[in-house]
C-alpha cells in the first residue's frame, strides 16, 4: 500500500510524493483528467515527475482545497493500477549516429575510451524510462544511461542544438524536439518529429513511458526525413 | 486545457492583471487573445472598425491617426477605432509590457486550446512574435460596451515583491533565506518571458544540488549554483532540477512581469495564508468592477 505525502510549495501549488519510490509508477493520465474535472476551475495543472506530482491550484480558491483528499485520490490510483512495465509498449526512436549528426561522438569516444560502435551499442542496448518532461515542450529526460557513457555536461553549452539531436549527460539521454540551446553531448539525430501541435497528442512521450533507440544509416535518415515521418513507432 | 505535463509552458499574457483589465473594459471574455508588446510598442493599421484598450505599462506617445486628424490614446480606456486608422505606440515607461486588447479578441487559430504564442521556440509551431505585414483577424465592432467598467491599474513602481516558501525552502540555510530579503537585486538584461534573471547579489554559501526534477510554476524562484536567482516566467520550463527557494505570490506576479532590465528589486517573505488574502483582494479589484452584461 503506497501512500502519498504532500506539502504546499507556494500558496498555489502542492507537491505530492510517494516515499516508496521503488514501486512508484507515474500518475496516470486518467487521474490527471480526473483531478482537472473533480476540481473544475480550481486545479490548473497536473505535472508528474519521477516519484511525484505537482498540482497547481487557482490562487484564490487554494485556501478551500483539502490536499489530503487529493493525496487520497493519488494513493488510490497508485494502488489500483499496479505497474506492469513488461507489458507496456516501448516507444522506438530511430536515430542516426553518423556524421554530420553525431556532433560529439568523437569527444565521447575520447572521454570514455570506447569505440564508436561500443558507444552506439551501449546507447541502443537499453530500454529507458521517461523520468520527467520539461526544459522545452516534448523534451523527455530518459533514464538511465549505461554507466560507461555517463559524463558531465559540456563545460560550455551550445547556443544552437539542431532539432532532433540525441544527447547524453550524466545519467540521462534525450532528444531535442526543437532547435534550442543545450549542454548535452550530441551523439546522433532522429528524423522523426517529436513535437507537433497539430497532432493529438502533440508528443508521444509521457512520464513513465519506456523508450528504446534503434540505429539507422544516413540513407534511411534522409529517406525518412524526406517522407516527413510524423511520429515515432510504438 | 493544459499541456504542462508534456512540457508546454502555460504561456499567455505575462501581466495577467493588465490583460484582464483590458478585456474587462471591452466586455470581452477574460481570456480573449490580445497583443503583448515588450519594451517598445509598434504601428498597427485598422482594416475595420474596432474597439481597442491599452493596458499595462504606460505607452509613451500612443496616438491614433486617421486622415489628417490625430489624437492621443489614454491608458485603461476604450477607444473606438475606425477603419483606416493608424495606431502608433512608442516606447513603454514605468514597466515593460503593454497590452492592446481588442473588442471580441484577436481571432487567430487556436492550437492546443490556446491562442498564445510561444515566442521562444517559433519552430515548434506554437505561434511566433508578430512581424510587419501580419494580418490579424478581428471581429468588427458593433457597439461600445453598455457600461464602462471601472478598473484600478496596479502601481508598477512598487519595489518589494512578496514571496512564499518554495519547494526546496528547507534545503537552504536560515542565512541564505535571510540574504534574499536583506539584499537588493538587479534585473538582468537577459530576462524574458522564460525567466527574469537577477544579479547584483547572490545567495551565499553552497547552493543545494542534486534535487530530483519536479514540476514548476510561473513565479517559482530557482537558485542555480551561481546563487543568482531566476524567477520563472509564463514561458518558463514546466519542470526543473534547480532548487526552488521561494515562489512569488500570484498577486505580485504582474510586478515581476513589468520589471525593467537593470531595475532594483527587493523581496519579502510572506506566509501562504497572507498570500491567499492578497490574491483575493487583487481578484476583488477585477470582480467588483465587473459590469452587468
Amino acid at each position: 500500500m503506497s501512500r502519498y505525502e504532500w506539502r504546499w510549495t507556494s500558496e498555489r501549488s502542492l507537491h505530492f510524493w510517494c516515499e516508496e519510490s521503488e514501486s512508484m509508477h507515474p500518475v496516470s493520465e486518467s487521474l490527471q483528467q480526473m483531478l482537472l474535472t473533480a476540481y473544475p476551475n480550481i486545479v490548473r495543472a497536473v505535472v508528474p515527475s519521477a516519484g511525484g506530482v505537482m498540482v497547481e491550484i487557482d490562487a484564490v480558491q487554494a485556501k478551500h482545497v483539502d490536499p489530503g483528499s487529493i493525496a487520497a485520490m493519488l494513493s488510490k490510483d497508485q494502488n489500483s493500477s499496479p505497474p506492469d512495465s513488461s507489458a507496456a509498449p516501448v516507444l522506438e526512436i530511430l536515430a542516426c549516429y553518423e556524421t554530420p549528426f553525431a556532433l560529439d561522438l568523437q569527444h565521447v569516444a575520447e572521454t570514455t575510451g570506447l569505440t564508436k560502435d561500443e558507444i552506439i551499442g551501449a546507447h541502443t542496448g537499453r530500454v529507458y524510462t521517461v523520468t520527467s518532461i520539461g526544459f522545452v515542450p516534448g523534451f523527455g529526460y530518459l533514464s538511465s544511461l549505461d554507466k560507461t557513457l555517463r559524463m558531465p555536461r559540456r563545460s560550455t553549452p551550445r547556443t544552437r542544438v539542431p532539432s532532433g539531436s540525441v544527447g547524453i549527460a550524466e545519467v540521462h539521454t534525450g532528444v531535442y524536439p526543437v532547435e534550442s540551446a543545450g549542454g548535452w553531448h550530441i551523439i546522433g539525430r532522429t528524423p522523426v518529429t517529436l513535437f507537433d501541435p497539430h497532432r493529438t497528442p502533440p508528443s508521444p512521450l509521457r512520464v513513465g513511458q519506456r523508450v528504446k533507440f534503434r540505429r539507422i544509416d544516413p540513407d534511411e535518415f534522409l529517406q525518412l526525413e524526406a517522407n516527413g515521418t510524423d511520429g515515432a513507432e510504438p | 486545457m493544459d499541456y504542462r505535463h508534456l512540457g508546454v509552458p502555460r504561456s499567455g499574457a505575462f501581466d495577467t492583471y493588465a490583460f484582464r483589465v483590458g478585456n474587462l473594459l471591452l466586455g470581452n471574455n477574460p481570456s480573449d487573445a490580445a497583443i503583448e508588446m515588450t519594451m517598445v510598442g509598434g504601428r498597427f493599421s485598422a482594416q475595420s472598425d474596432m474597439l481597442v484598450a491599452l493596458t499595462g505599462a504606460r505607452a509613451h506617445d500612443a496616438t491614433m491617426r486617421r486622415n489628417s486628424t490625430s489624437c492621443g490614446m489614454r491608458m485603461d480606456s476604450v477607444h473606438l477605432v475606425e477603419a483606416g486608422t493608424e495606431i502608433s505606440i512608442g516606447r513603454l515607461t514605468d514597466g515593460v509590457r503593454t497590452y492592446m486588447c481588442i473588442g471580441g479578441g484577436v481571432q487567430i487559430e487556436a492550437l492546443l486550446g490556446s491562442r498564445s504564442s510561444l515566442v521562444s521556440y517559433p519552430q515548434l509551431g506554437l505561434g511566433r512574435a508578430l512581424l510587419p505585414g501580419d494580418l490579424l483577424p478581428i471581429e468588427a465592432a458593433t457597439a461600445m460596451p453598455a457600461s464602462l467598467a471601472f478598473v484600478k491599474p496596479i502601481d508598477y513602481r512598487c519595489e518589494t515583491i512578496r514571496i512564499t516558501p518554495g519547494a526546496h525552502w528547507d534545503a537552504f540555510t536560515a542565512n541564505q533565506r535571510e540574504h534574499l530579503t536583506d539584499s537588493t537585486f538587479v534585473v538582468s538584461d537577459h530576462s524574458n518571458r522564460v525567466g527574469i534573471r537577477l544579479g547584483g547579489s547572490s545567495i551565499p554559501g553552497t547552493i543545494p544540488q542534486g534535487m530530483r526534477s519536479s514540476g514548476t510554476i510561473p513565479g517559482d524562484m530557482q537558485i542555480p549554483p551561481s546563487g543568482e536567482p531566476i524567477i520563472l516566467g509564463v514561458d518558463g520550463p514546466t519542470s526543473g532540477g534547480y532548487p526552488v527557494m521561494g515562489c512569488v505570490i500570484e498577486a505580485d506576479l504582474p510586478l515581476v512581469a513589468q520589471l525593467p532590465p537593470r531595475s532594483r528589486v527587493r523581496f519579502d517573505w510572506v506566509a501562504k495564508e497572507a498570500a491567499w488574502e492578497e490574491n483575493a483582494a487583487r481578484a476583488c479589484l477585477l470582480k467588483g468592477s465587473q459590469h452587468e452584461k
